[in-house]
């Protein structure tokens, strides 16, 4: 075409205008700005529901402090869970409780029954299926049924043990807990009330002495003993109230005492016994029972200058801690192992005989077991002990069938892979549980268990609270997938059984039972209501008895020897979830970079320590005991006592979801548990371990 | 000479050529850049109930439907609930109303109100944050007398309307084209000495969750 240069100029003179015309309208800016909104309002991107919030209050079961949750509900969803400070055991809240809204949605949820096939892979099955296969297990089994369950606090213990109880088992174990060396000590101690457990009025307090206990963390009802804390010190700047913590690493409780004494770990035993001597020998004190008197002649042994031998405390320290207890008008005294396990019997003896010393404000809280046929107490299930048994019968799992309720040992009991082995060569294995953990990675057929706001459930006094607590956890939306409530399902596998005498068709049915026989309205109880009731005072319980302490006690204090090498420190924060929820997503940003960088958790150690060994900030180490070795990254924390090595519990999961999986290392694969003197208990607190350059 | 003279006529014709339609081109695209593609971009939604807010404002407060919750959340509009707690029976003779009782009410549903002010899930707003009562009490705003006054600073006043006012959906993004963008946001946030009062935050975390 021939295009005249007069035609061109007119055309350029054209697209000059509308170019210019189009740049002073709003149609490219607008159009720029609204095609950038609408990339993000495609179909697939998901959005947030709008609508009413309402509340409601629960209790966290997945906590193992039992706290109290206001739950935030949207459109009847359970959103968020705030604190509750209505709630006896409420007053805050802990991470992991923050977490179970989400966590209710976590990848790692299993949410159809699974069977292991012939080539070592799970399918999905139904639940016609399962229930089925699993009857057939059970009769095949007949009495030899094992169950190992990971839920203290509920009436889980008397359905799962009733049902045992039928089938003609008492094989009935709880995973080791803080809360079943207490309990023991407790029964070795005093005989009424029969179910009981020790309390601690810590509300009446003046001056509380923690001894490993990691009070304000993960110690008992430790959201509760915040809220405590709290109150004594926001009540008055000049306070009275004292606290002093001792113990082998400056954790979250020694940051907000009014001292920390750095101890050796595993020495708490014969910090306590120390103490107990000096208020004996220097302050006449005494505790009306039989058994005192070898008490005091065994306690002569337990000197200041074996006390700064064994446990890396001057006397001088334990003299003014000593001074300080019995000037105050209510100390207490909480003993246990930093990590809430794996002490044995011996440290809550030597802490409950502080306190029997001190006149302290200690309780009995009395227990109630839900009535069921055969049903044993939390009390009688402490008695047994899962690892004692497995050591006994050659690290093997025998029973014909063996059934893990909310449990995961494979990862979190000491020597997790001699567990995981056992596990995994036992004839067969049946896991009802949330999450795709370890131990279900391990099991032949893999039940789907609601989880927390899902399922009915009660929690009744946790170890360390003060009086009788008794509340539910309430299910606040329907399962996820096709998830069941697995005691229901077990309840219902009883009716085919034709163990139906006495068993009752729904758990609901139980906990309404056990409410009304504690005289509590149920309806009360189901709206969010707990309950406190009395209990009893020191003075009030009788049958106090030493006699047992010269084996229980004495025995294993005196095996208690010199710190020649590194010891393991294991340190927990609740954070970093149980062994069977794993890292809540929720909880990932409060994880530090000296907790966990990438792939690679750390091992904490002193400065001195450090250089002694040659290694400084960020080293790569293999850290070896004598039953495994786990690879980490140095942290120099002096914040620990020489010669101890802290850390963390919580990390290097192989199951569950990416979240937690692969992330660190286990330290529970280190741990050796060794059977204690006199008690028989199996305890892990104190491993060996050596540190080199990786 | 003559050679200059021509050279000067052509490009004066040159200019002269060009002029005219670059103005027409400009004219035409303002007019398209302006008028036809608001037209073409946005399109005209209707509510659900044909609402009248005016024989409303006559009786009631305006917080008597749109109020903070006890929690700090804003009510918005009203659930179907709410609205029967007067509708449960016609208060009038309108048909807007007999069919809103019919539908919504008798039906037990909401109403799919199109909300004009809606953000997208990204943009956190807080009502109770710019409250009144916070206005005032940072000592800004204290000749206003109640909260509408307040209100109409953002949302423009519909108490005196006697129809809906039209919803005016953008077909590229959804919203309609009354949703607050973010520099209407900034006039505050951006000058945190707003009045001399407010110090509002600026930071991304303060309206980005």
């Amino acid at each position: 075409m021939d295009i005249k240069r007069r035609a061109f100029i007119a055309m350029a003179g054209l697209s000059a205008g509308v170019s210019t015309g189009i740049v002073l309208s709003p149609l490219p800016w607008k159009l720029l700005d609204d095609l950038a909104i609408w990339t993000q309002n495609w179909s697939w991107i998901p959005t947030n529901p709008k609508g009413e919030n309402t509340y409601t209050q629960s209790t966290s079961k997945i906590c193992p402090s039992g706290c109290g949750v206001r739950v935030r509900l949207l459109n009847g969803r359970p959103l968020r869970a705030l604190s509750n400070h209505e709630h006896p055991l409420g007053g805050g809240i802990s991470a992991l409780a923050a977490a179970e809204p989400q966590l209710m949605h976590s990848p790692a949820r299993v949410r159809k029954p699974r069977l292991r096939g012939a080539d070592g892979k799970f399918k999905d099955i139904s639940w016609a299926e399962a229930e089925a296969l699993l009857l057939a297990k059970i009769r095949e089994a007949g009495s030899d049924v094992l169950c190992l369950s990971g839920d203290e606090n509920g009436s889980s213990v008397a359905v799962l043990s009733s049902f045992l109880h039928h089938l003609g088992s008492r094989a009935m174990y709880l995973m080791p807990s803080e809360a079943q060396c207490a309990s023991l000590a407790w029964q070795a101690t005093c005989s009424v009330p029969t179910e009981s457990q020790p309390g601690y009025d810590l509300e009446s307090s003046d001056f509380v002495l923690a001894i490993g206990a990691n009070l304000l963390e993960s110690w008992g009802t430790f959201i509760r003993n915040r809220r405590i804390f709290a109150q004594k010190r926001q009540a008055d700047e000049n306070s009275s109230f004292g606290f002093v913590y001792a113990g082998p690493v400056q954790n979250q409780s020694a940051a907000v005492a009014d001292s920390w004494l750095p101890l050796n770990p595993a020495a708490e035993t014969v910090l306590a016994l120390g103490l107990a001597n000096l208020l004996v020998t220097r302050y006449g004190r005494s505790v009306n029972a039989p058994g005192f008197d070898a008490v005091a002649d065994n306690l002569s042994a337990f000197t200041p200058d074996l006390v700064r031998e064994l446990a890396g405390v001057q006397p001088r320290a334990l003299e003014e801690l000593a001074e300080k207890l019995a000037s105050a008008s209510k100390p207490l005294v909480l003993c246990g192992s930093e990590f809430n396990q794996g002490g044995g019997l011996a440290p809550s003896l030597a802490g409950l005989l502080l306190n029997l010393l001190l006149r302290a404000p200690i309780t009995a809280v009395p227990l109630h077991t839900a009535a069921l046929p055969g049903a044993l107490s939390r009390n009688e299930v402490y008695k047994n002990d899962f690892l004692r048994d497995l050591a006994k019968a050659g690290n093997k799992l025998t029973a014909k069938l063996t059934l893990f309720y909310n449990a995961n040992p494979a990862y979190g009991l000491p020597g997790a892979k001699t567990v995981a082995k056992a596990i995994a060569e036992a004839p067969y294995k049946v896991a009802i549980t949330p999450f795709m953990d370890e131990t279900a990675m391990l099991c032949d057929l893999v039940l789907p268990d609601a989880f927390g706001l899902e399922k009915l459930d009660d929690i009744e006094s946790p170890h360390g609270c003060g009086q009788v607590f008794y509340g539910l956890s309430r299910p606040l939306q329907k399962p996820l997938g096709e998830s069941r409530h697995g005691l229901n399902v077990l309840l219902g596998l009883g009716i085919e059984l034709g163990l139906g005498i006495g068993l009752p068709t729904f758990y609901e049915d139980v906990l309404k039972s056990k409410a009304a026989a504690m005289n509590l309205n149920w309806r009360e109880l189901h709206n969010g209501v707990t309950f406190e009731r009395p209990f009893l005072r020191l003075d009030d319980v009788s049958g106090l008895d030493l006699t047992r302490y010269e084996s229980l006690l004495f025995g294993p204090a005196r095996g208690v020897q010199a710190k020649n090498m590194l010891t393991l420190a294991p340190l927990v924060k609740n954070a970093l979830g149980t062994a069977q929820t794993g890292i809540p997503p929720f909880s990932l940003k409060i994880v530090r970079d000296d907790e966990l960088a990438g792939q690679d958790s750390f091992v904490a150690l002193c400065g001195e320590t450090a250089r002694h060994l040659g290694l400084a900030a960020g080293s790569a180490v293999k850290v070896a005991s004598a039953q495994e070795a786990v690879f980490a990254k140095v942290r120099i924390y002096e914040g620990i006592a020489p010669g101890s090595v802290g850390i963390y519990l919580g990390f290097g999961h192989t199951a569950l979801d990416e979240f937690s999986r692969g992330k660190g290392a286990n330290a529970f694969e280190l741990m050796i548990p060794a059977e204690e003197a006199g008690s028989g208990l199996m305890v892990w607190n104190k491993t060996g371990v050596t540190i080199t350059k990786a | 000479m003559e050679e200059k003279r021509n050279k000067a006529a052509g490009i004066g014709g040159l200019i002269s050529a060009a002029v005219l339609p670059f103005i027409i081109g400009l004219i035409l695209a303002l007019v398209i850049g302006w008028w036809a593609f608001p037209l073409v971009l946005f399109k005209e939604v209707p509510q659900p109930v044909a609402f009248k807010h005016s024989p409303h404002s006559e009786v009631m407060e305006c917080a008597d439907c749109h109020f903070l919750r006890e929690d700090g959340s804003f009510s918005g509009i009203p659930t179907t609930a709410e609205c029967a707690s007067c509708h449960e029976s016609a208060q009038g003779e309108s048909r807007a109303e007999a069919e809103y009782i019919e539908k919504y009410v008798n039906g037990e549903q909401e109403a799919p109100w199109l909300v004009h002010q809606k953000q997208p899930d990204n943009a956190f707003f807080s009502h109770a944050a710019h409250s009144l009562e916070s206005c005032q009490q940072m000592g800004c705003h204290a000749d206003y007398e109640k909260a509408e006054d307040l209100c109409i600073t953002c949302h423009p006043s519909t108490a005196d309307l006697d129809k809906p006012v039209p919803y005016l959906e953008n077909r590229l993004t959804g919203y309609s084209n009354s949703t607050m963008k973010m520099w209407e946001c900034e006039r505050c946030h951006a000058n945190p000495n707003h009045l001399d009062m407010t110090n509002a935050n600026n930071a991304c975390y303060t309206c980005h969750k």
